[in-house]
């Protein structure tokens, strides 16, 4: 083998290792960005779908009883958790995704605490609280975090999403107002829009690095 | 003048396990030997060979009753690595 012929094999090994760098990189964070994506869709699709299940179960028993349904939010939402842990385990931590989890477990605090907290009013003061709307509170909550989340993992799409939420909660109060019988359904849009788009979103990086 | 190539790290199985754990806090082993398209036991080998080197730790834990084996790039690792892509493209 001549001089020239091992620095050519030498060259190209040289190139072929840069390019496996690159390339593995890439599928790394692609890899992370999809462990973000699949709680958003786990709980932005049960969201919807529990509260079309209450919306239809309260027009058509007129029973407040109903509202109990809504604990099929984190019933359903962890068992699918669960399942889909162990079916597609997350193999890479990163602090980015520690921190993410810290957020999301602080706002399911909150959405827990909050969601709760007009049962304890009405305890102390004898009245269900009329003014409080739970369902204002949790999509504030939830639109925040998700564009928190998006600017976190440099999404813009997620960031939109988050906006997009934001705006849907601004017109909360005034959607309330008009068309009271439907809120419930108007809380599943917002889900759907801001944690469920944003999810298939980034998930669909996955995809793409599949291909 | 050309930079010397760190032979420990001119491999692509322990070249594709450096990129990945350079890019993350830590990555389990079913991962690793994933985007390395290793089998188990020559992962093994790499893996220990980079870990004599202190180039990476080796964390051998349970997930709930199943063991998990997950991997960590050093200081020490992460400066060879650097090295490493710089004398890369000092050649190029």
């Amino acid at each position: 083998m001549t001089t020239k012929d091992k620095d050519t094999l030498t060259e190209m090994t040289r190139e072929e290792s840069l390019a496996l760098i690159a390339q593995v990189m890439k599928k790394t964070q692609k890899e992370v960005g999809k462990s973000t994506g699949v709680p958003f869709i786990i709980w932005g699709g049960v969201t919807t779908f529990v509260s079309i299940v209450v919306w239809f179960a309260l027009m058509y028993t007129n029973n407040r009883i109903m509202n109990l349904l809504w604990l099929l939010i984190p019933v359903l939402g962890s068992l699918i958790s669960v399942w889909t842990k162990r079916r597609h385990p997350v193999h890479c931590s990163t602090e980015l995704s520690r921190l993410i989890s810290r957020l999301w477990l602080t706002i399911g605090s909150c959405v827990m605490v909050f969601a709760f907290a007009p049962m304890l009013y009405a305890q102390i003061t004898g009245t269900w609280p009329m003014h409080y709307n739970i369902l204002f509170v949790i999509s504030l909550l939830l639109s925040v975090g998700t564009t928190i989340t998006g600017i976190m993992v440099k999404e813009n799409m997620t960031v939109v999403s988050g906006g997009i939420g934001l705006v849907l909660v601004l017109v909360f109060p005034l959607f309330t107002y008009y068309f009271a019988s439907l809120q419930v359904l108007y809380f599943g849009c917002i889900f759907f829009a801001t944690m469920f788009v944003p999810g298939v979103f980034l998930n669909r990086i996955k995809a793409s690095a599949d291909v | 003048m050309f930079k010397q190539l760190d032979p420990l790290l001119h491999s692509q199985i322990r070249l594709a396990v450096m990129s990945t754990l350079v890019s993350v806090e830590s990555a389990d082993f079913t991962y690793l030997k994933e985007i390395t398209h290793a089998t188990a036991g020559n992962l093994s080998v790499q893996l220990n060979k980079l870990a004599e080197a202190d180039y990476i730790v080796i964390n051998k834990g349970y997930e709930g009753k199943r063991p998990k084996t997950t991997c960590k790039i050093t200081d020490i690792g992460r400066k060879a690595f650097q090295e490493y892509v710089e004398a890369l493209k000092s050649y190029l």
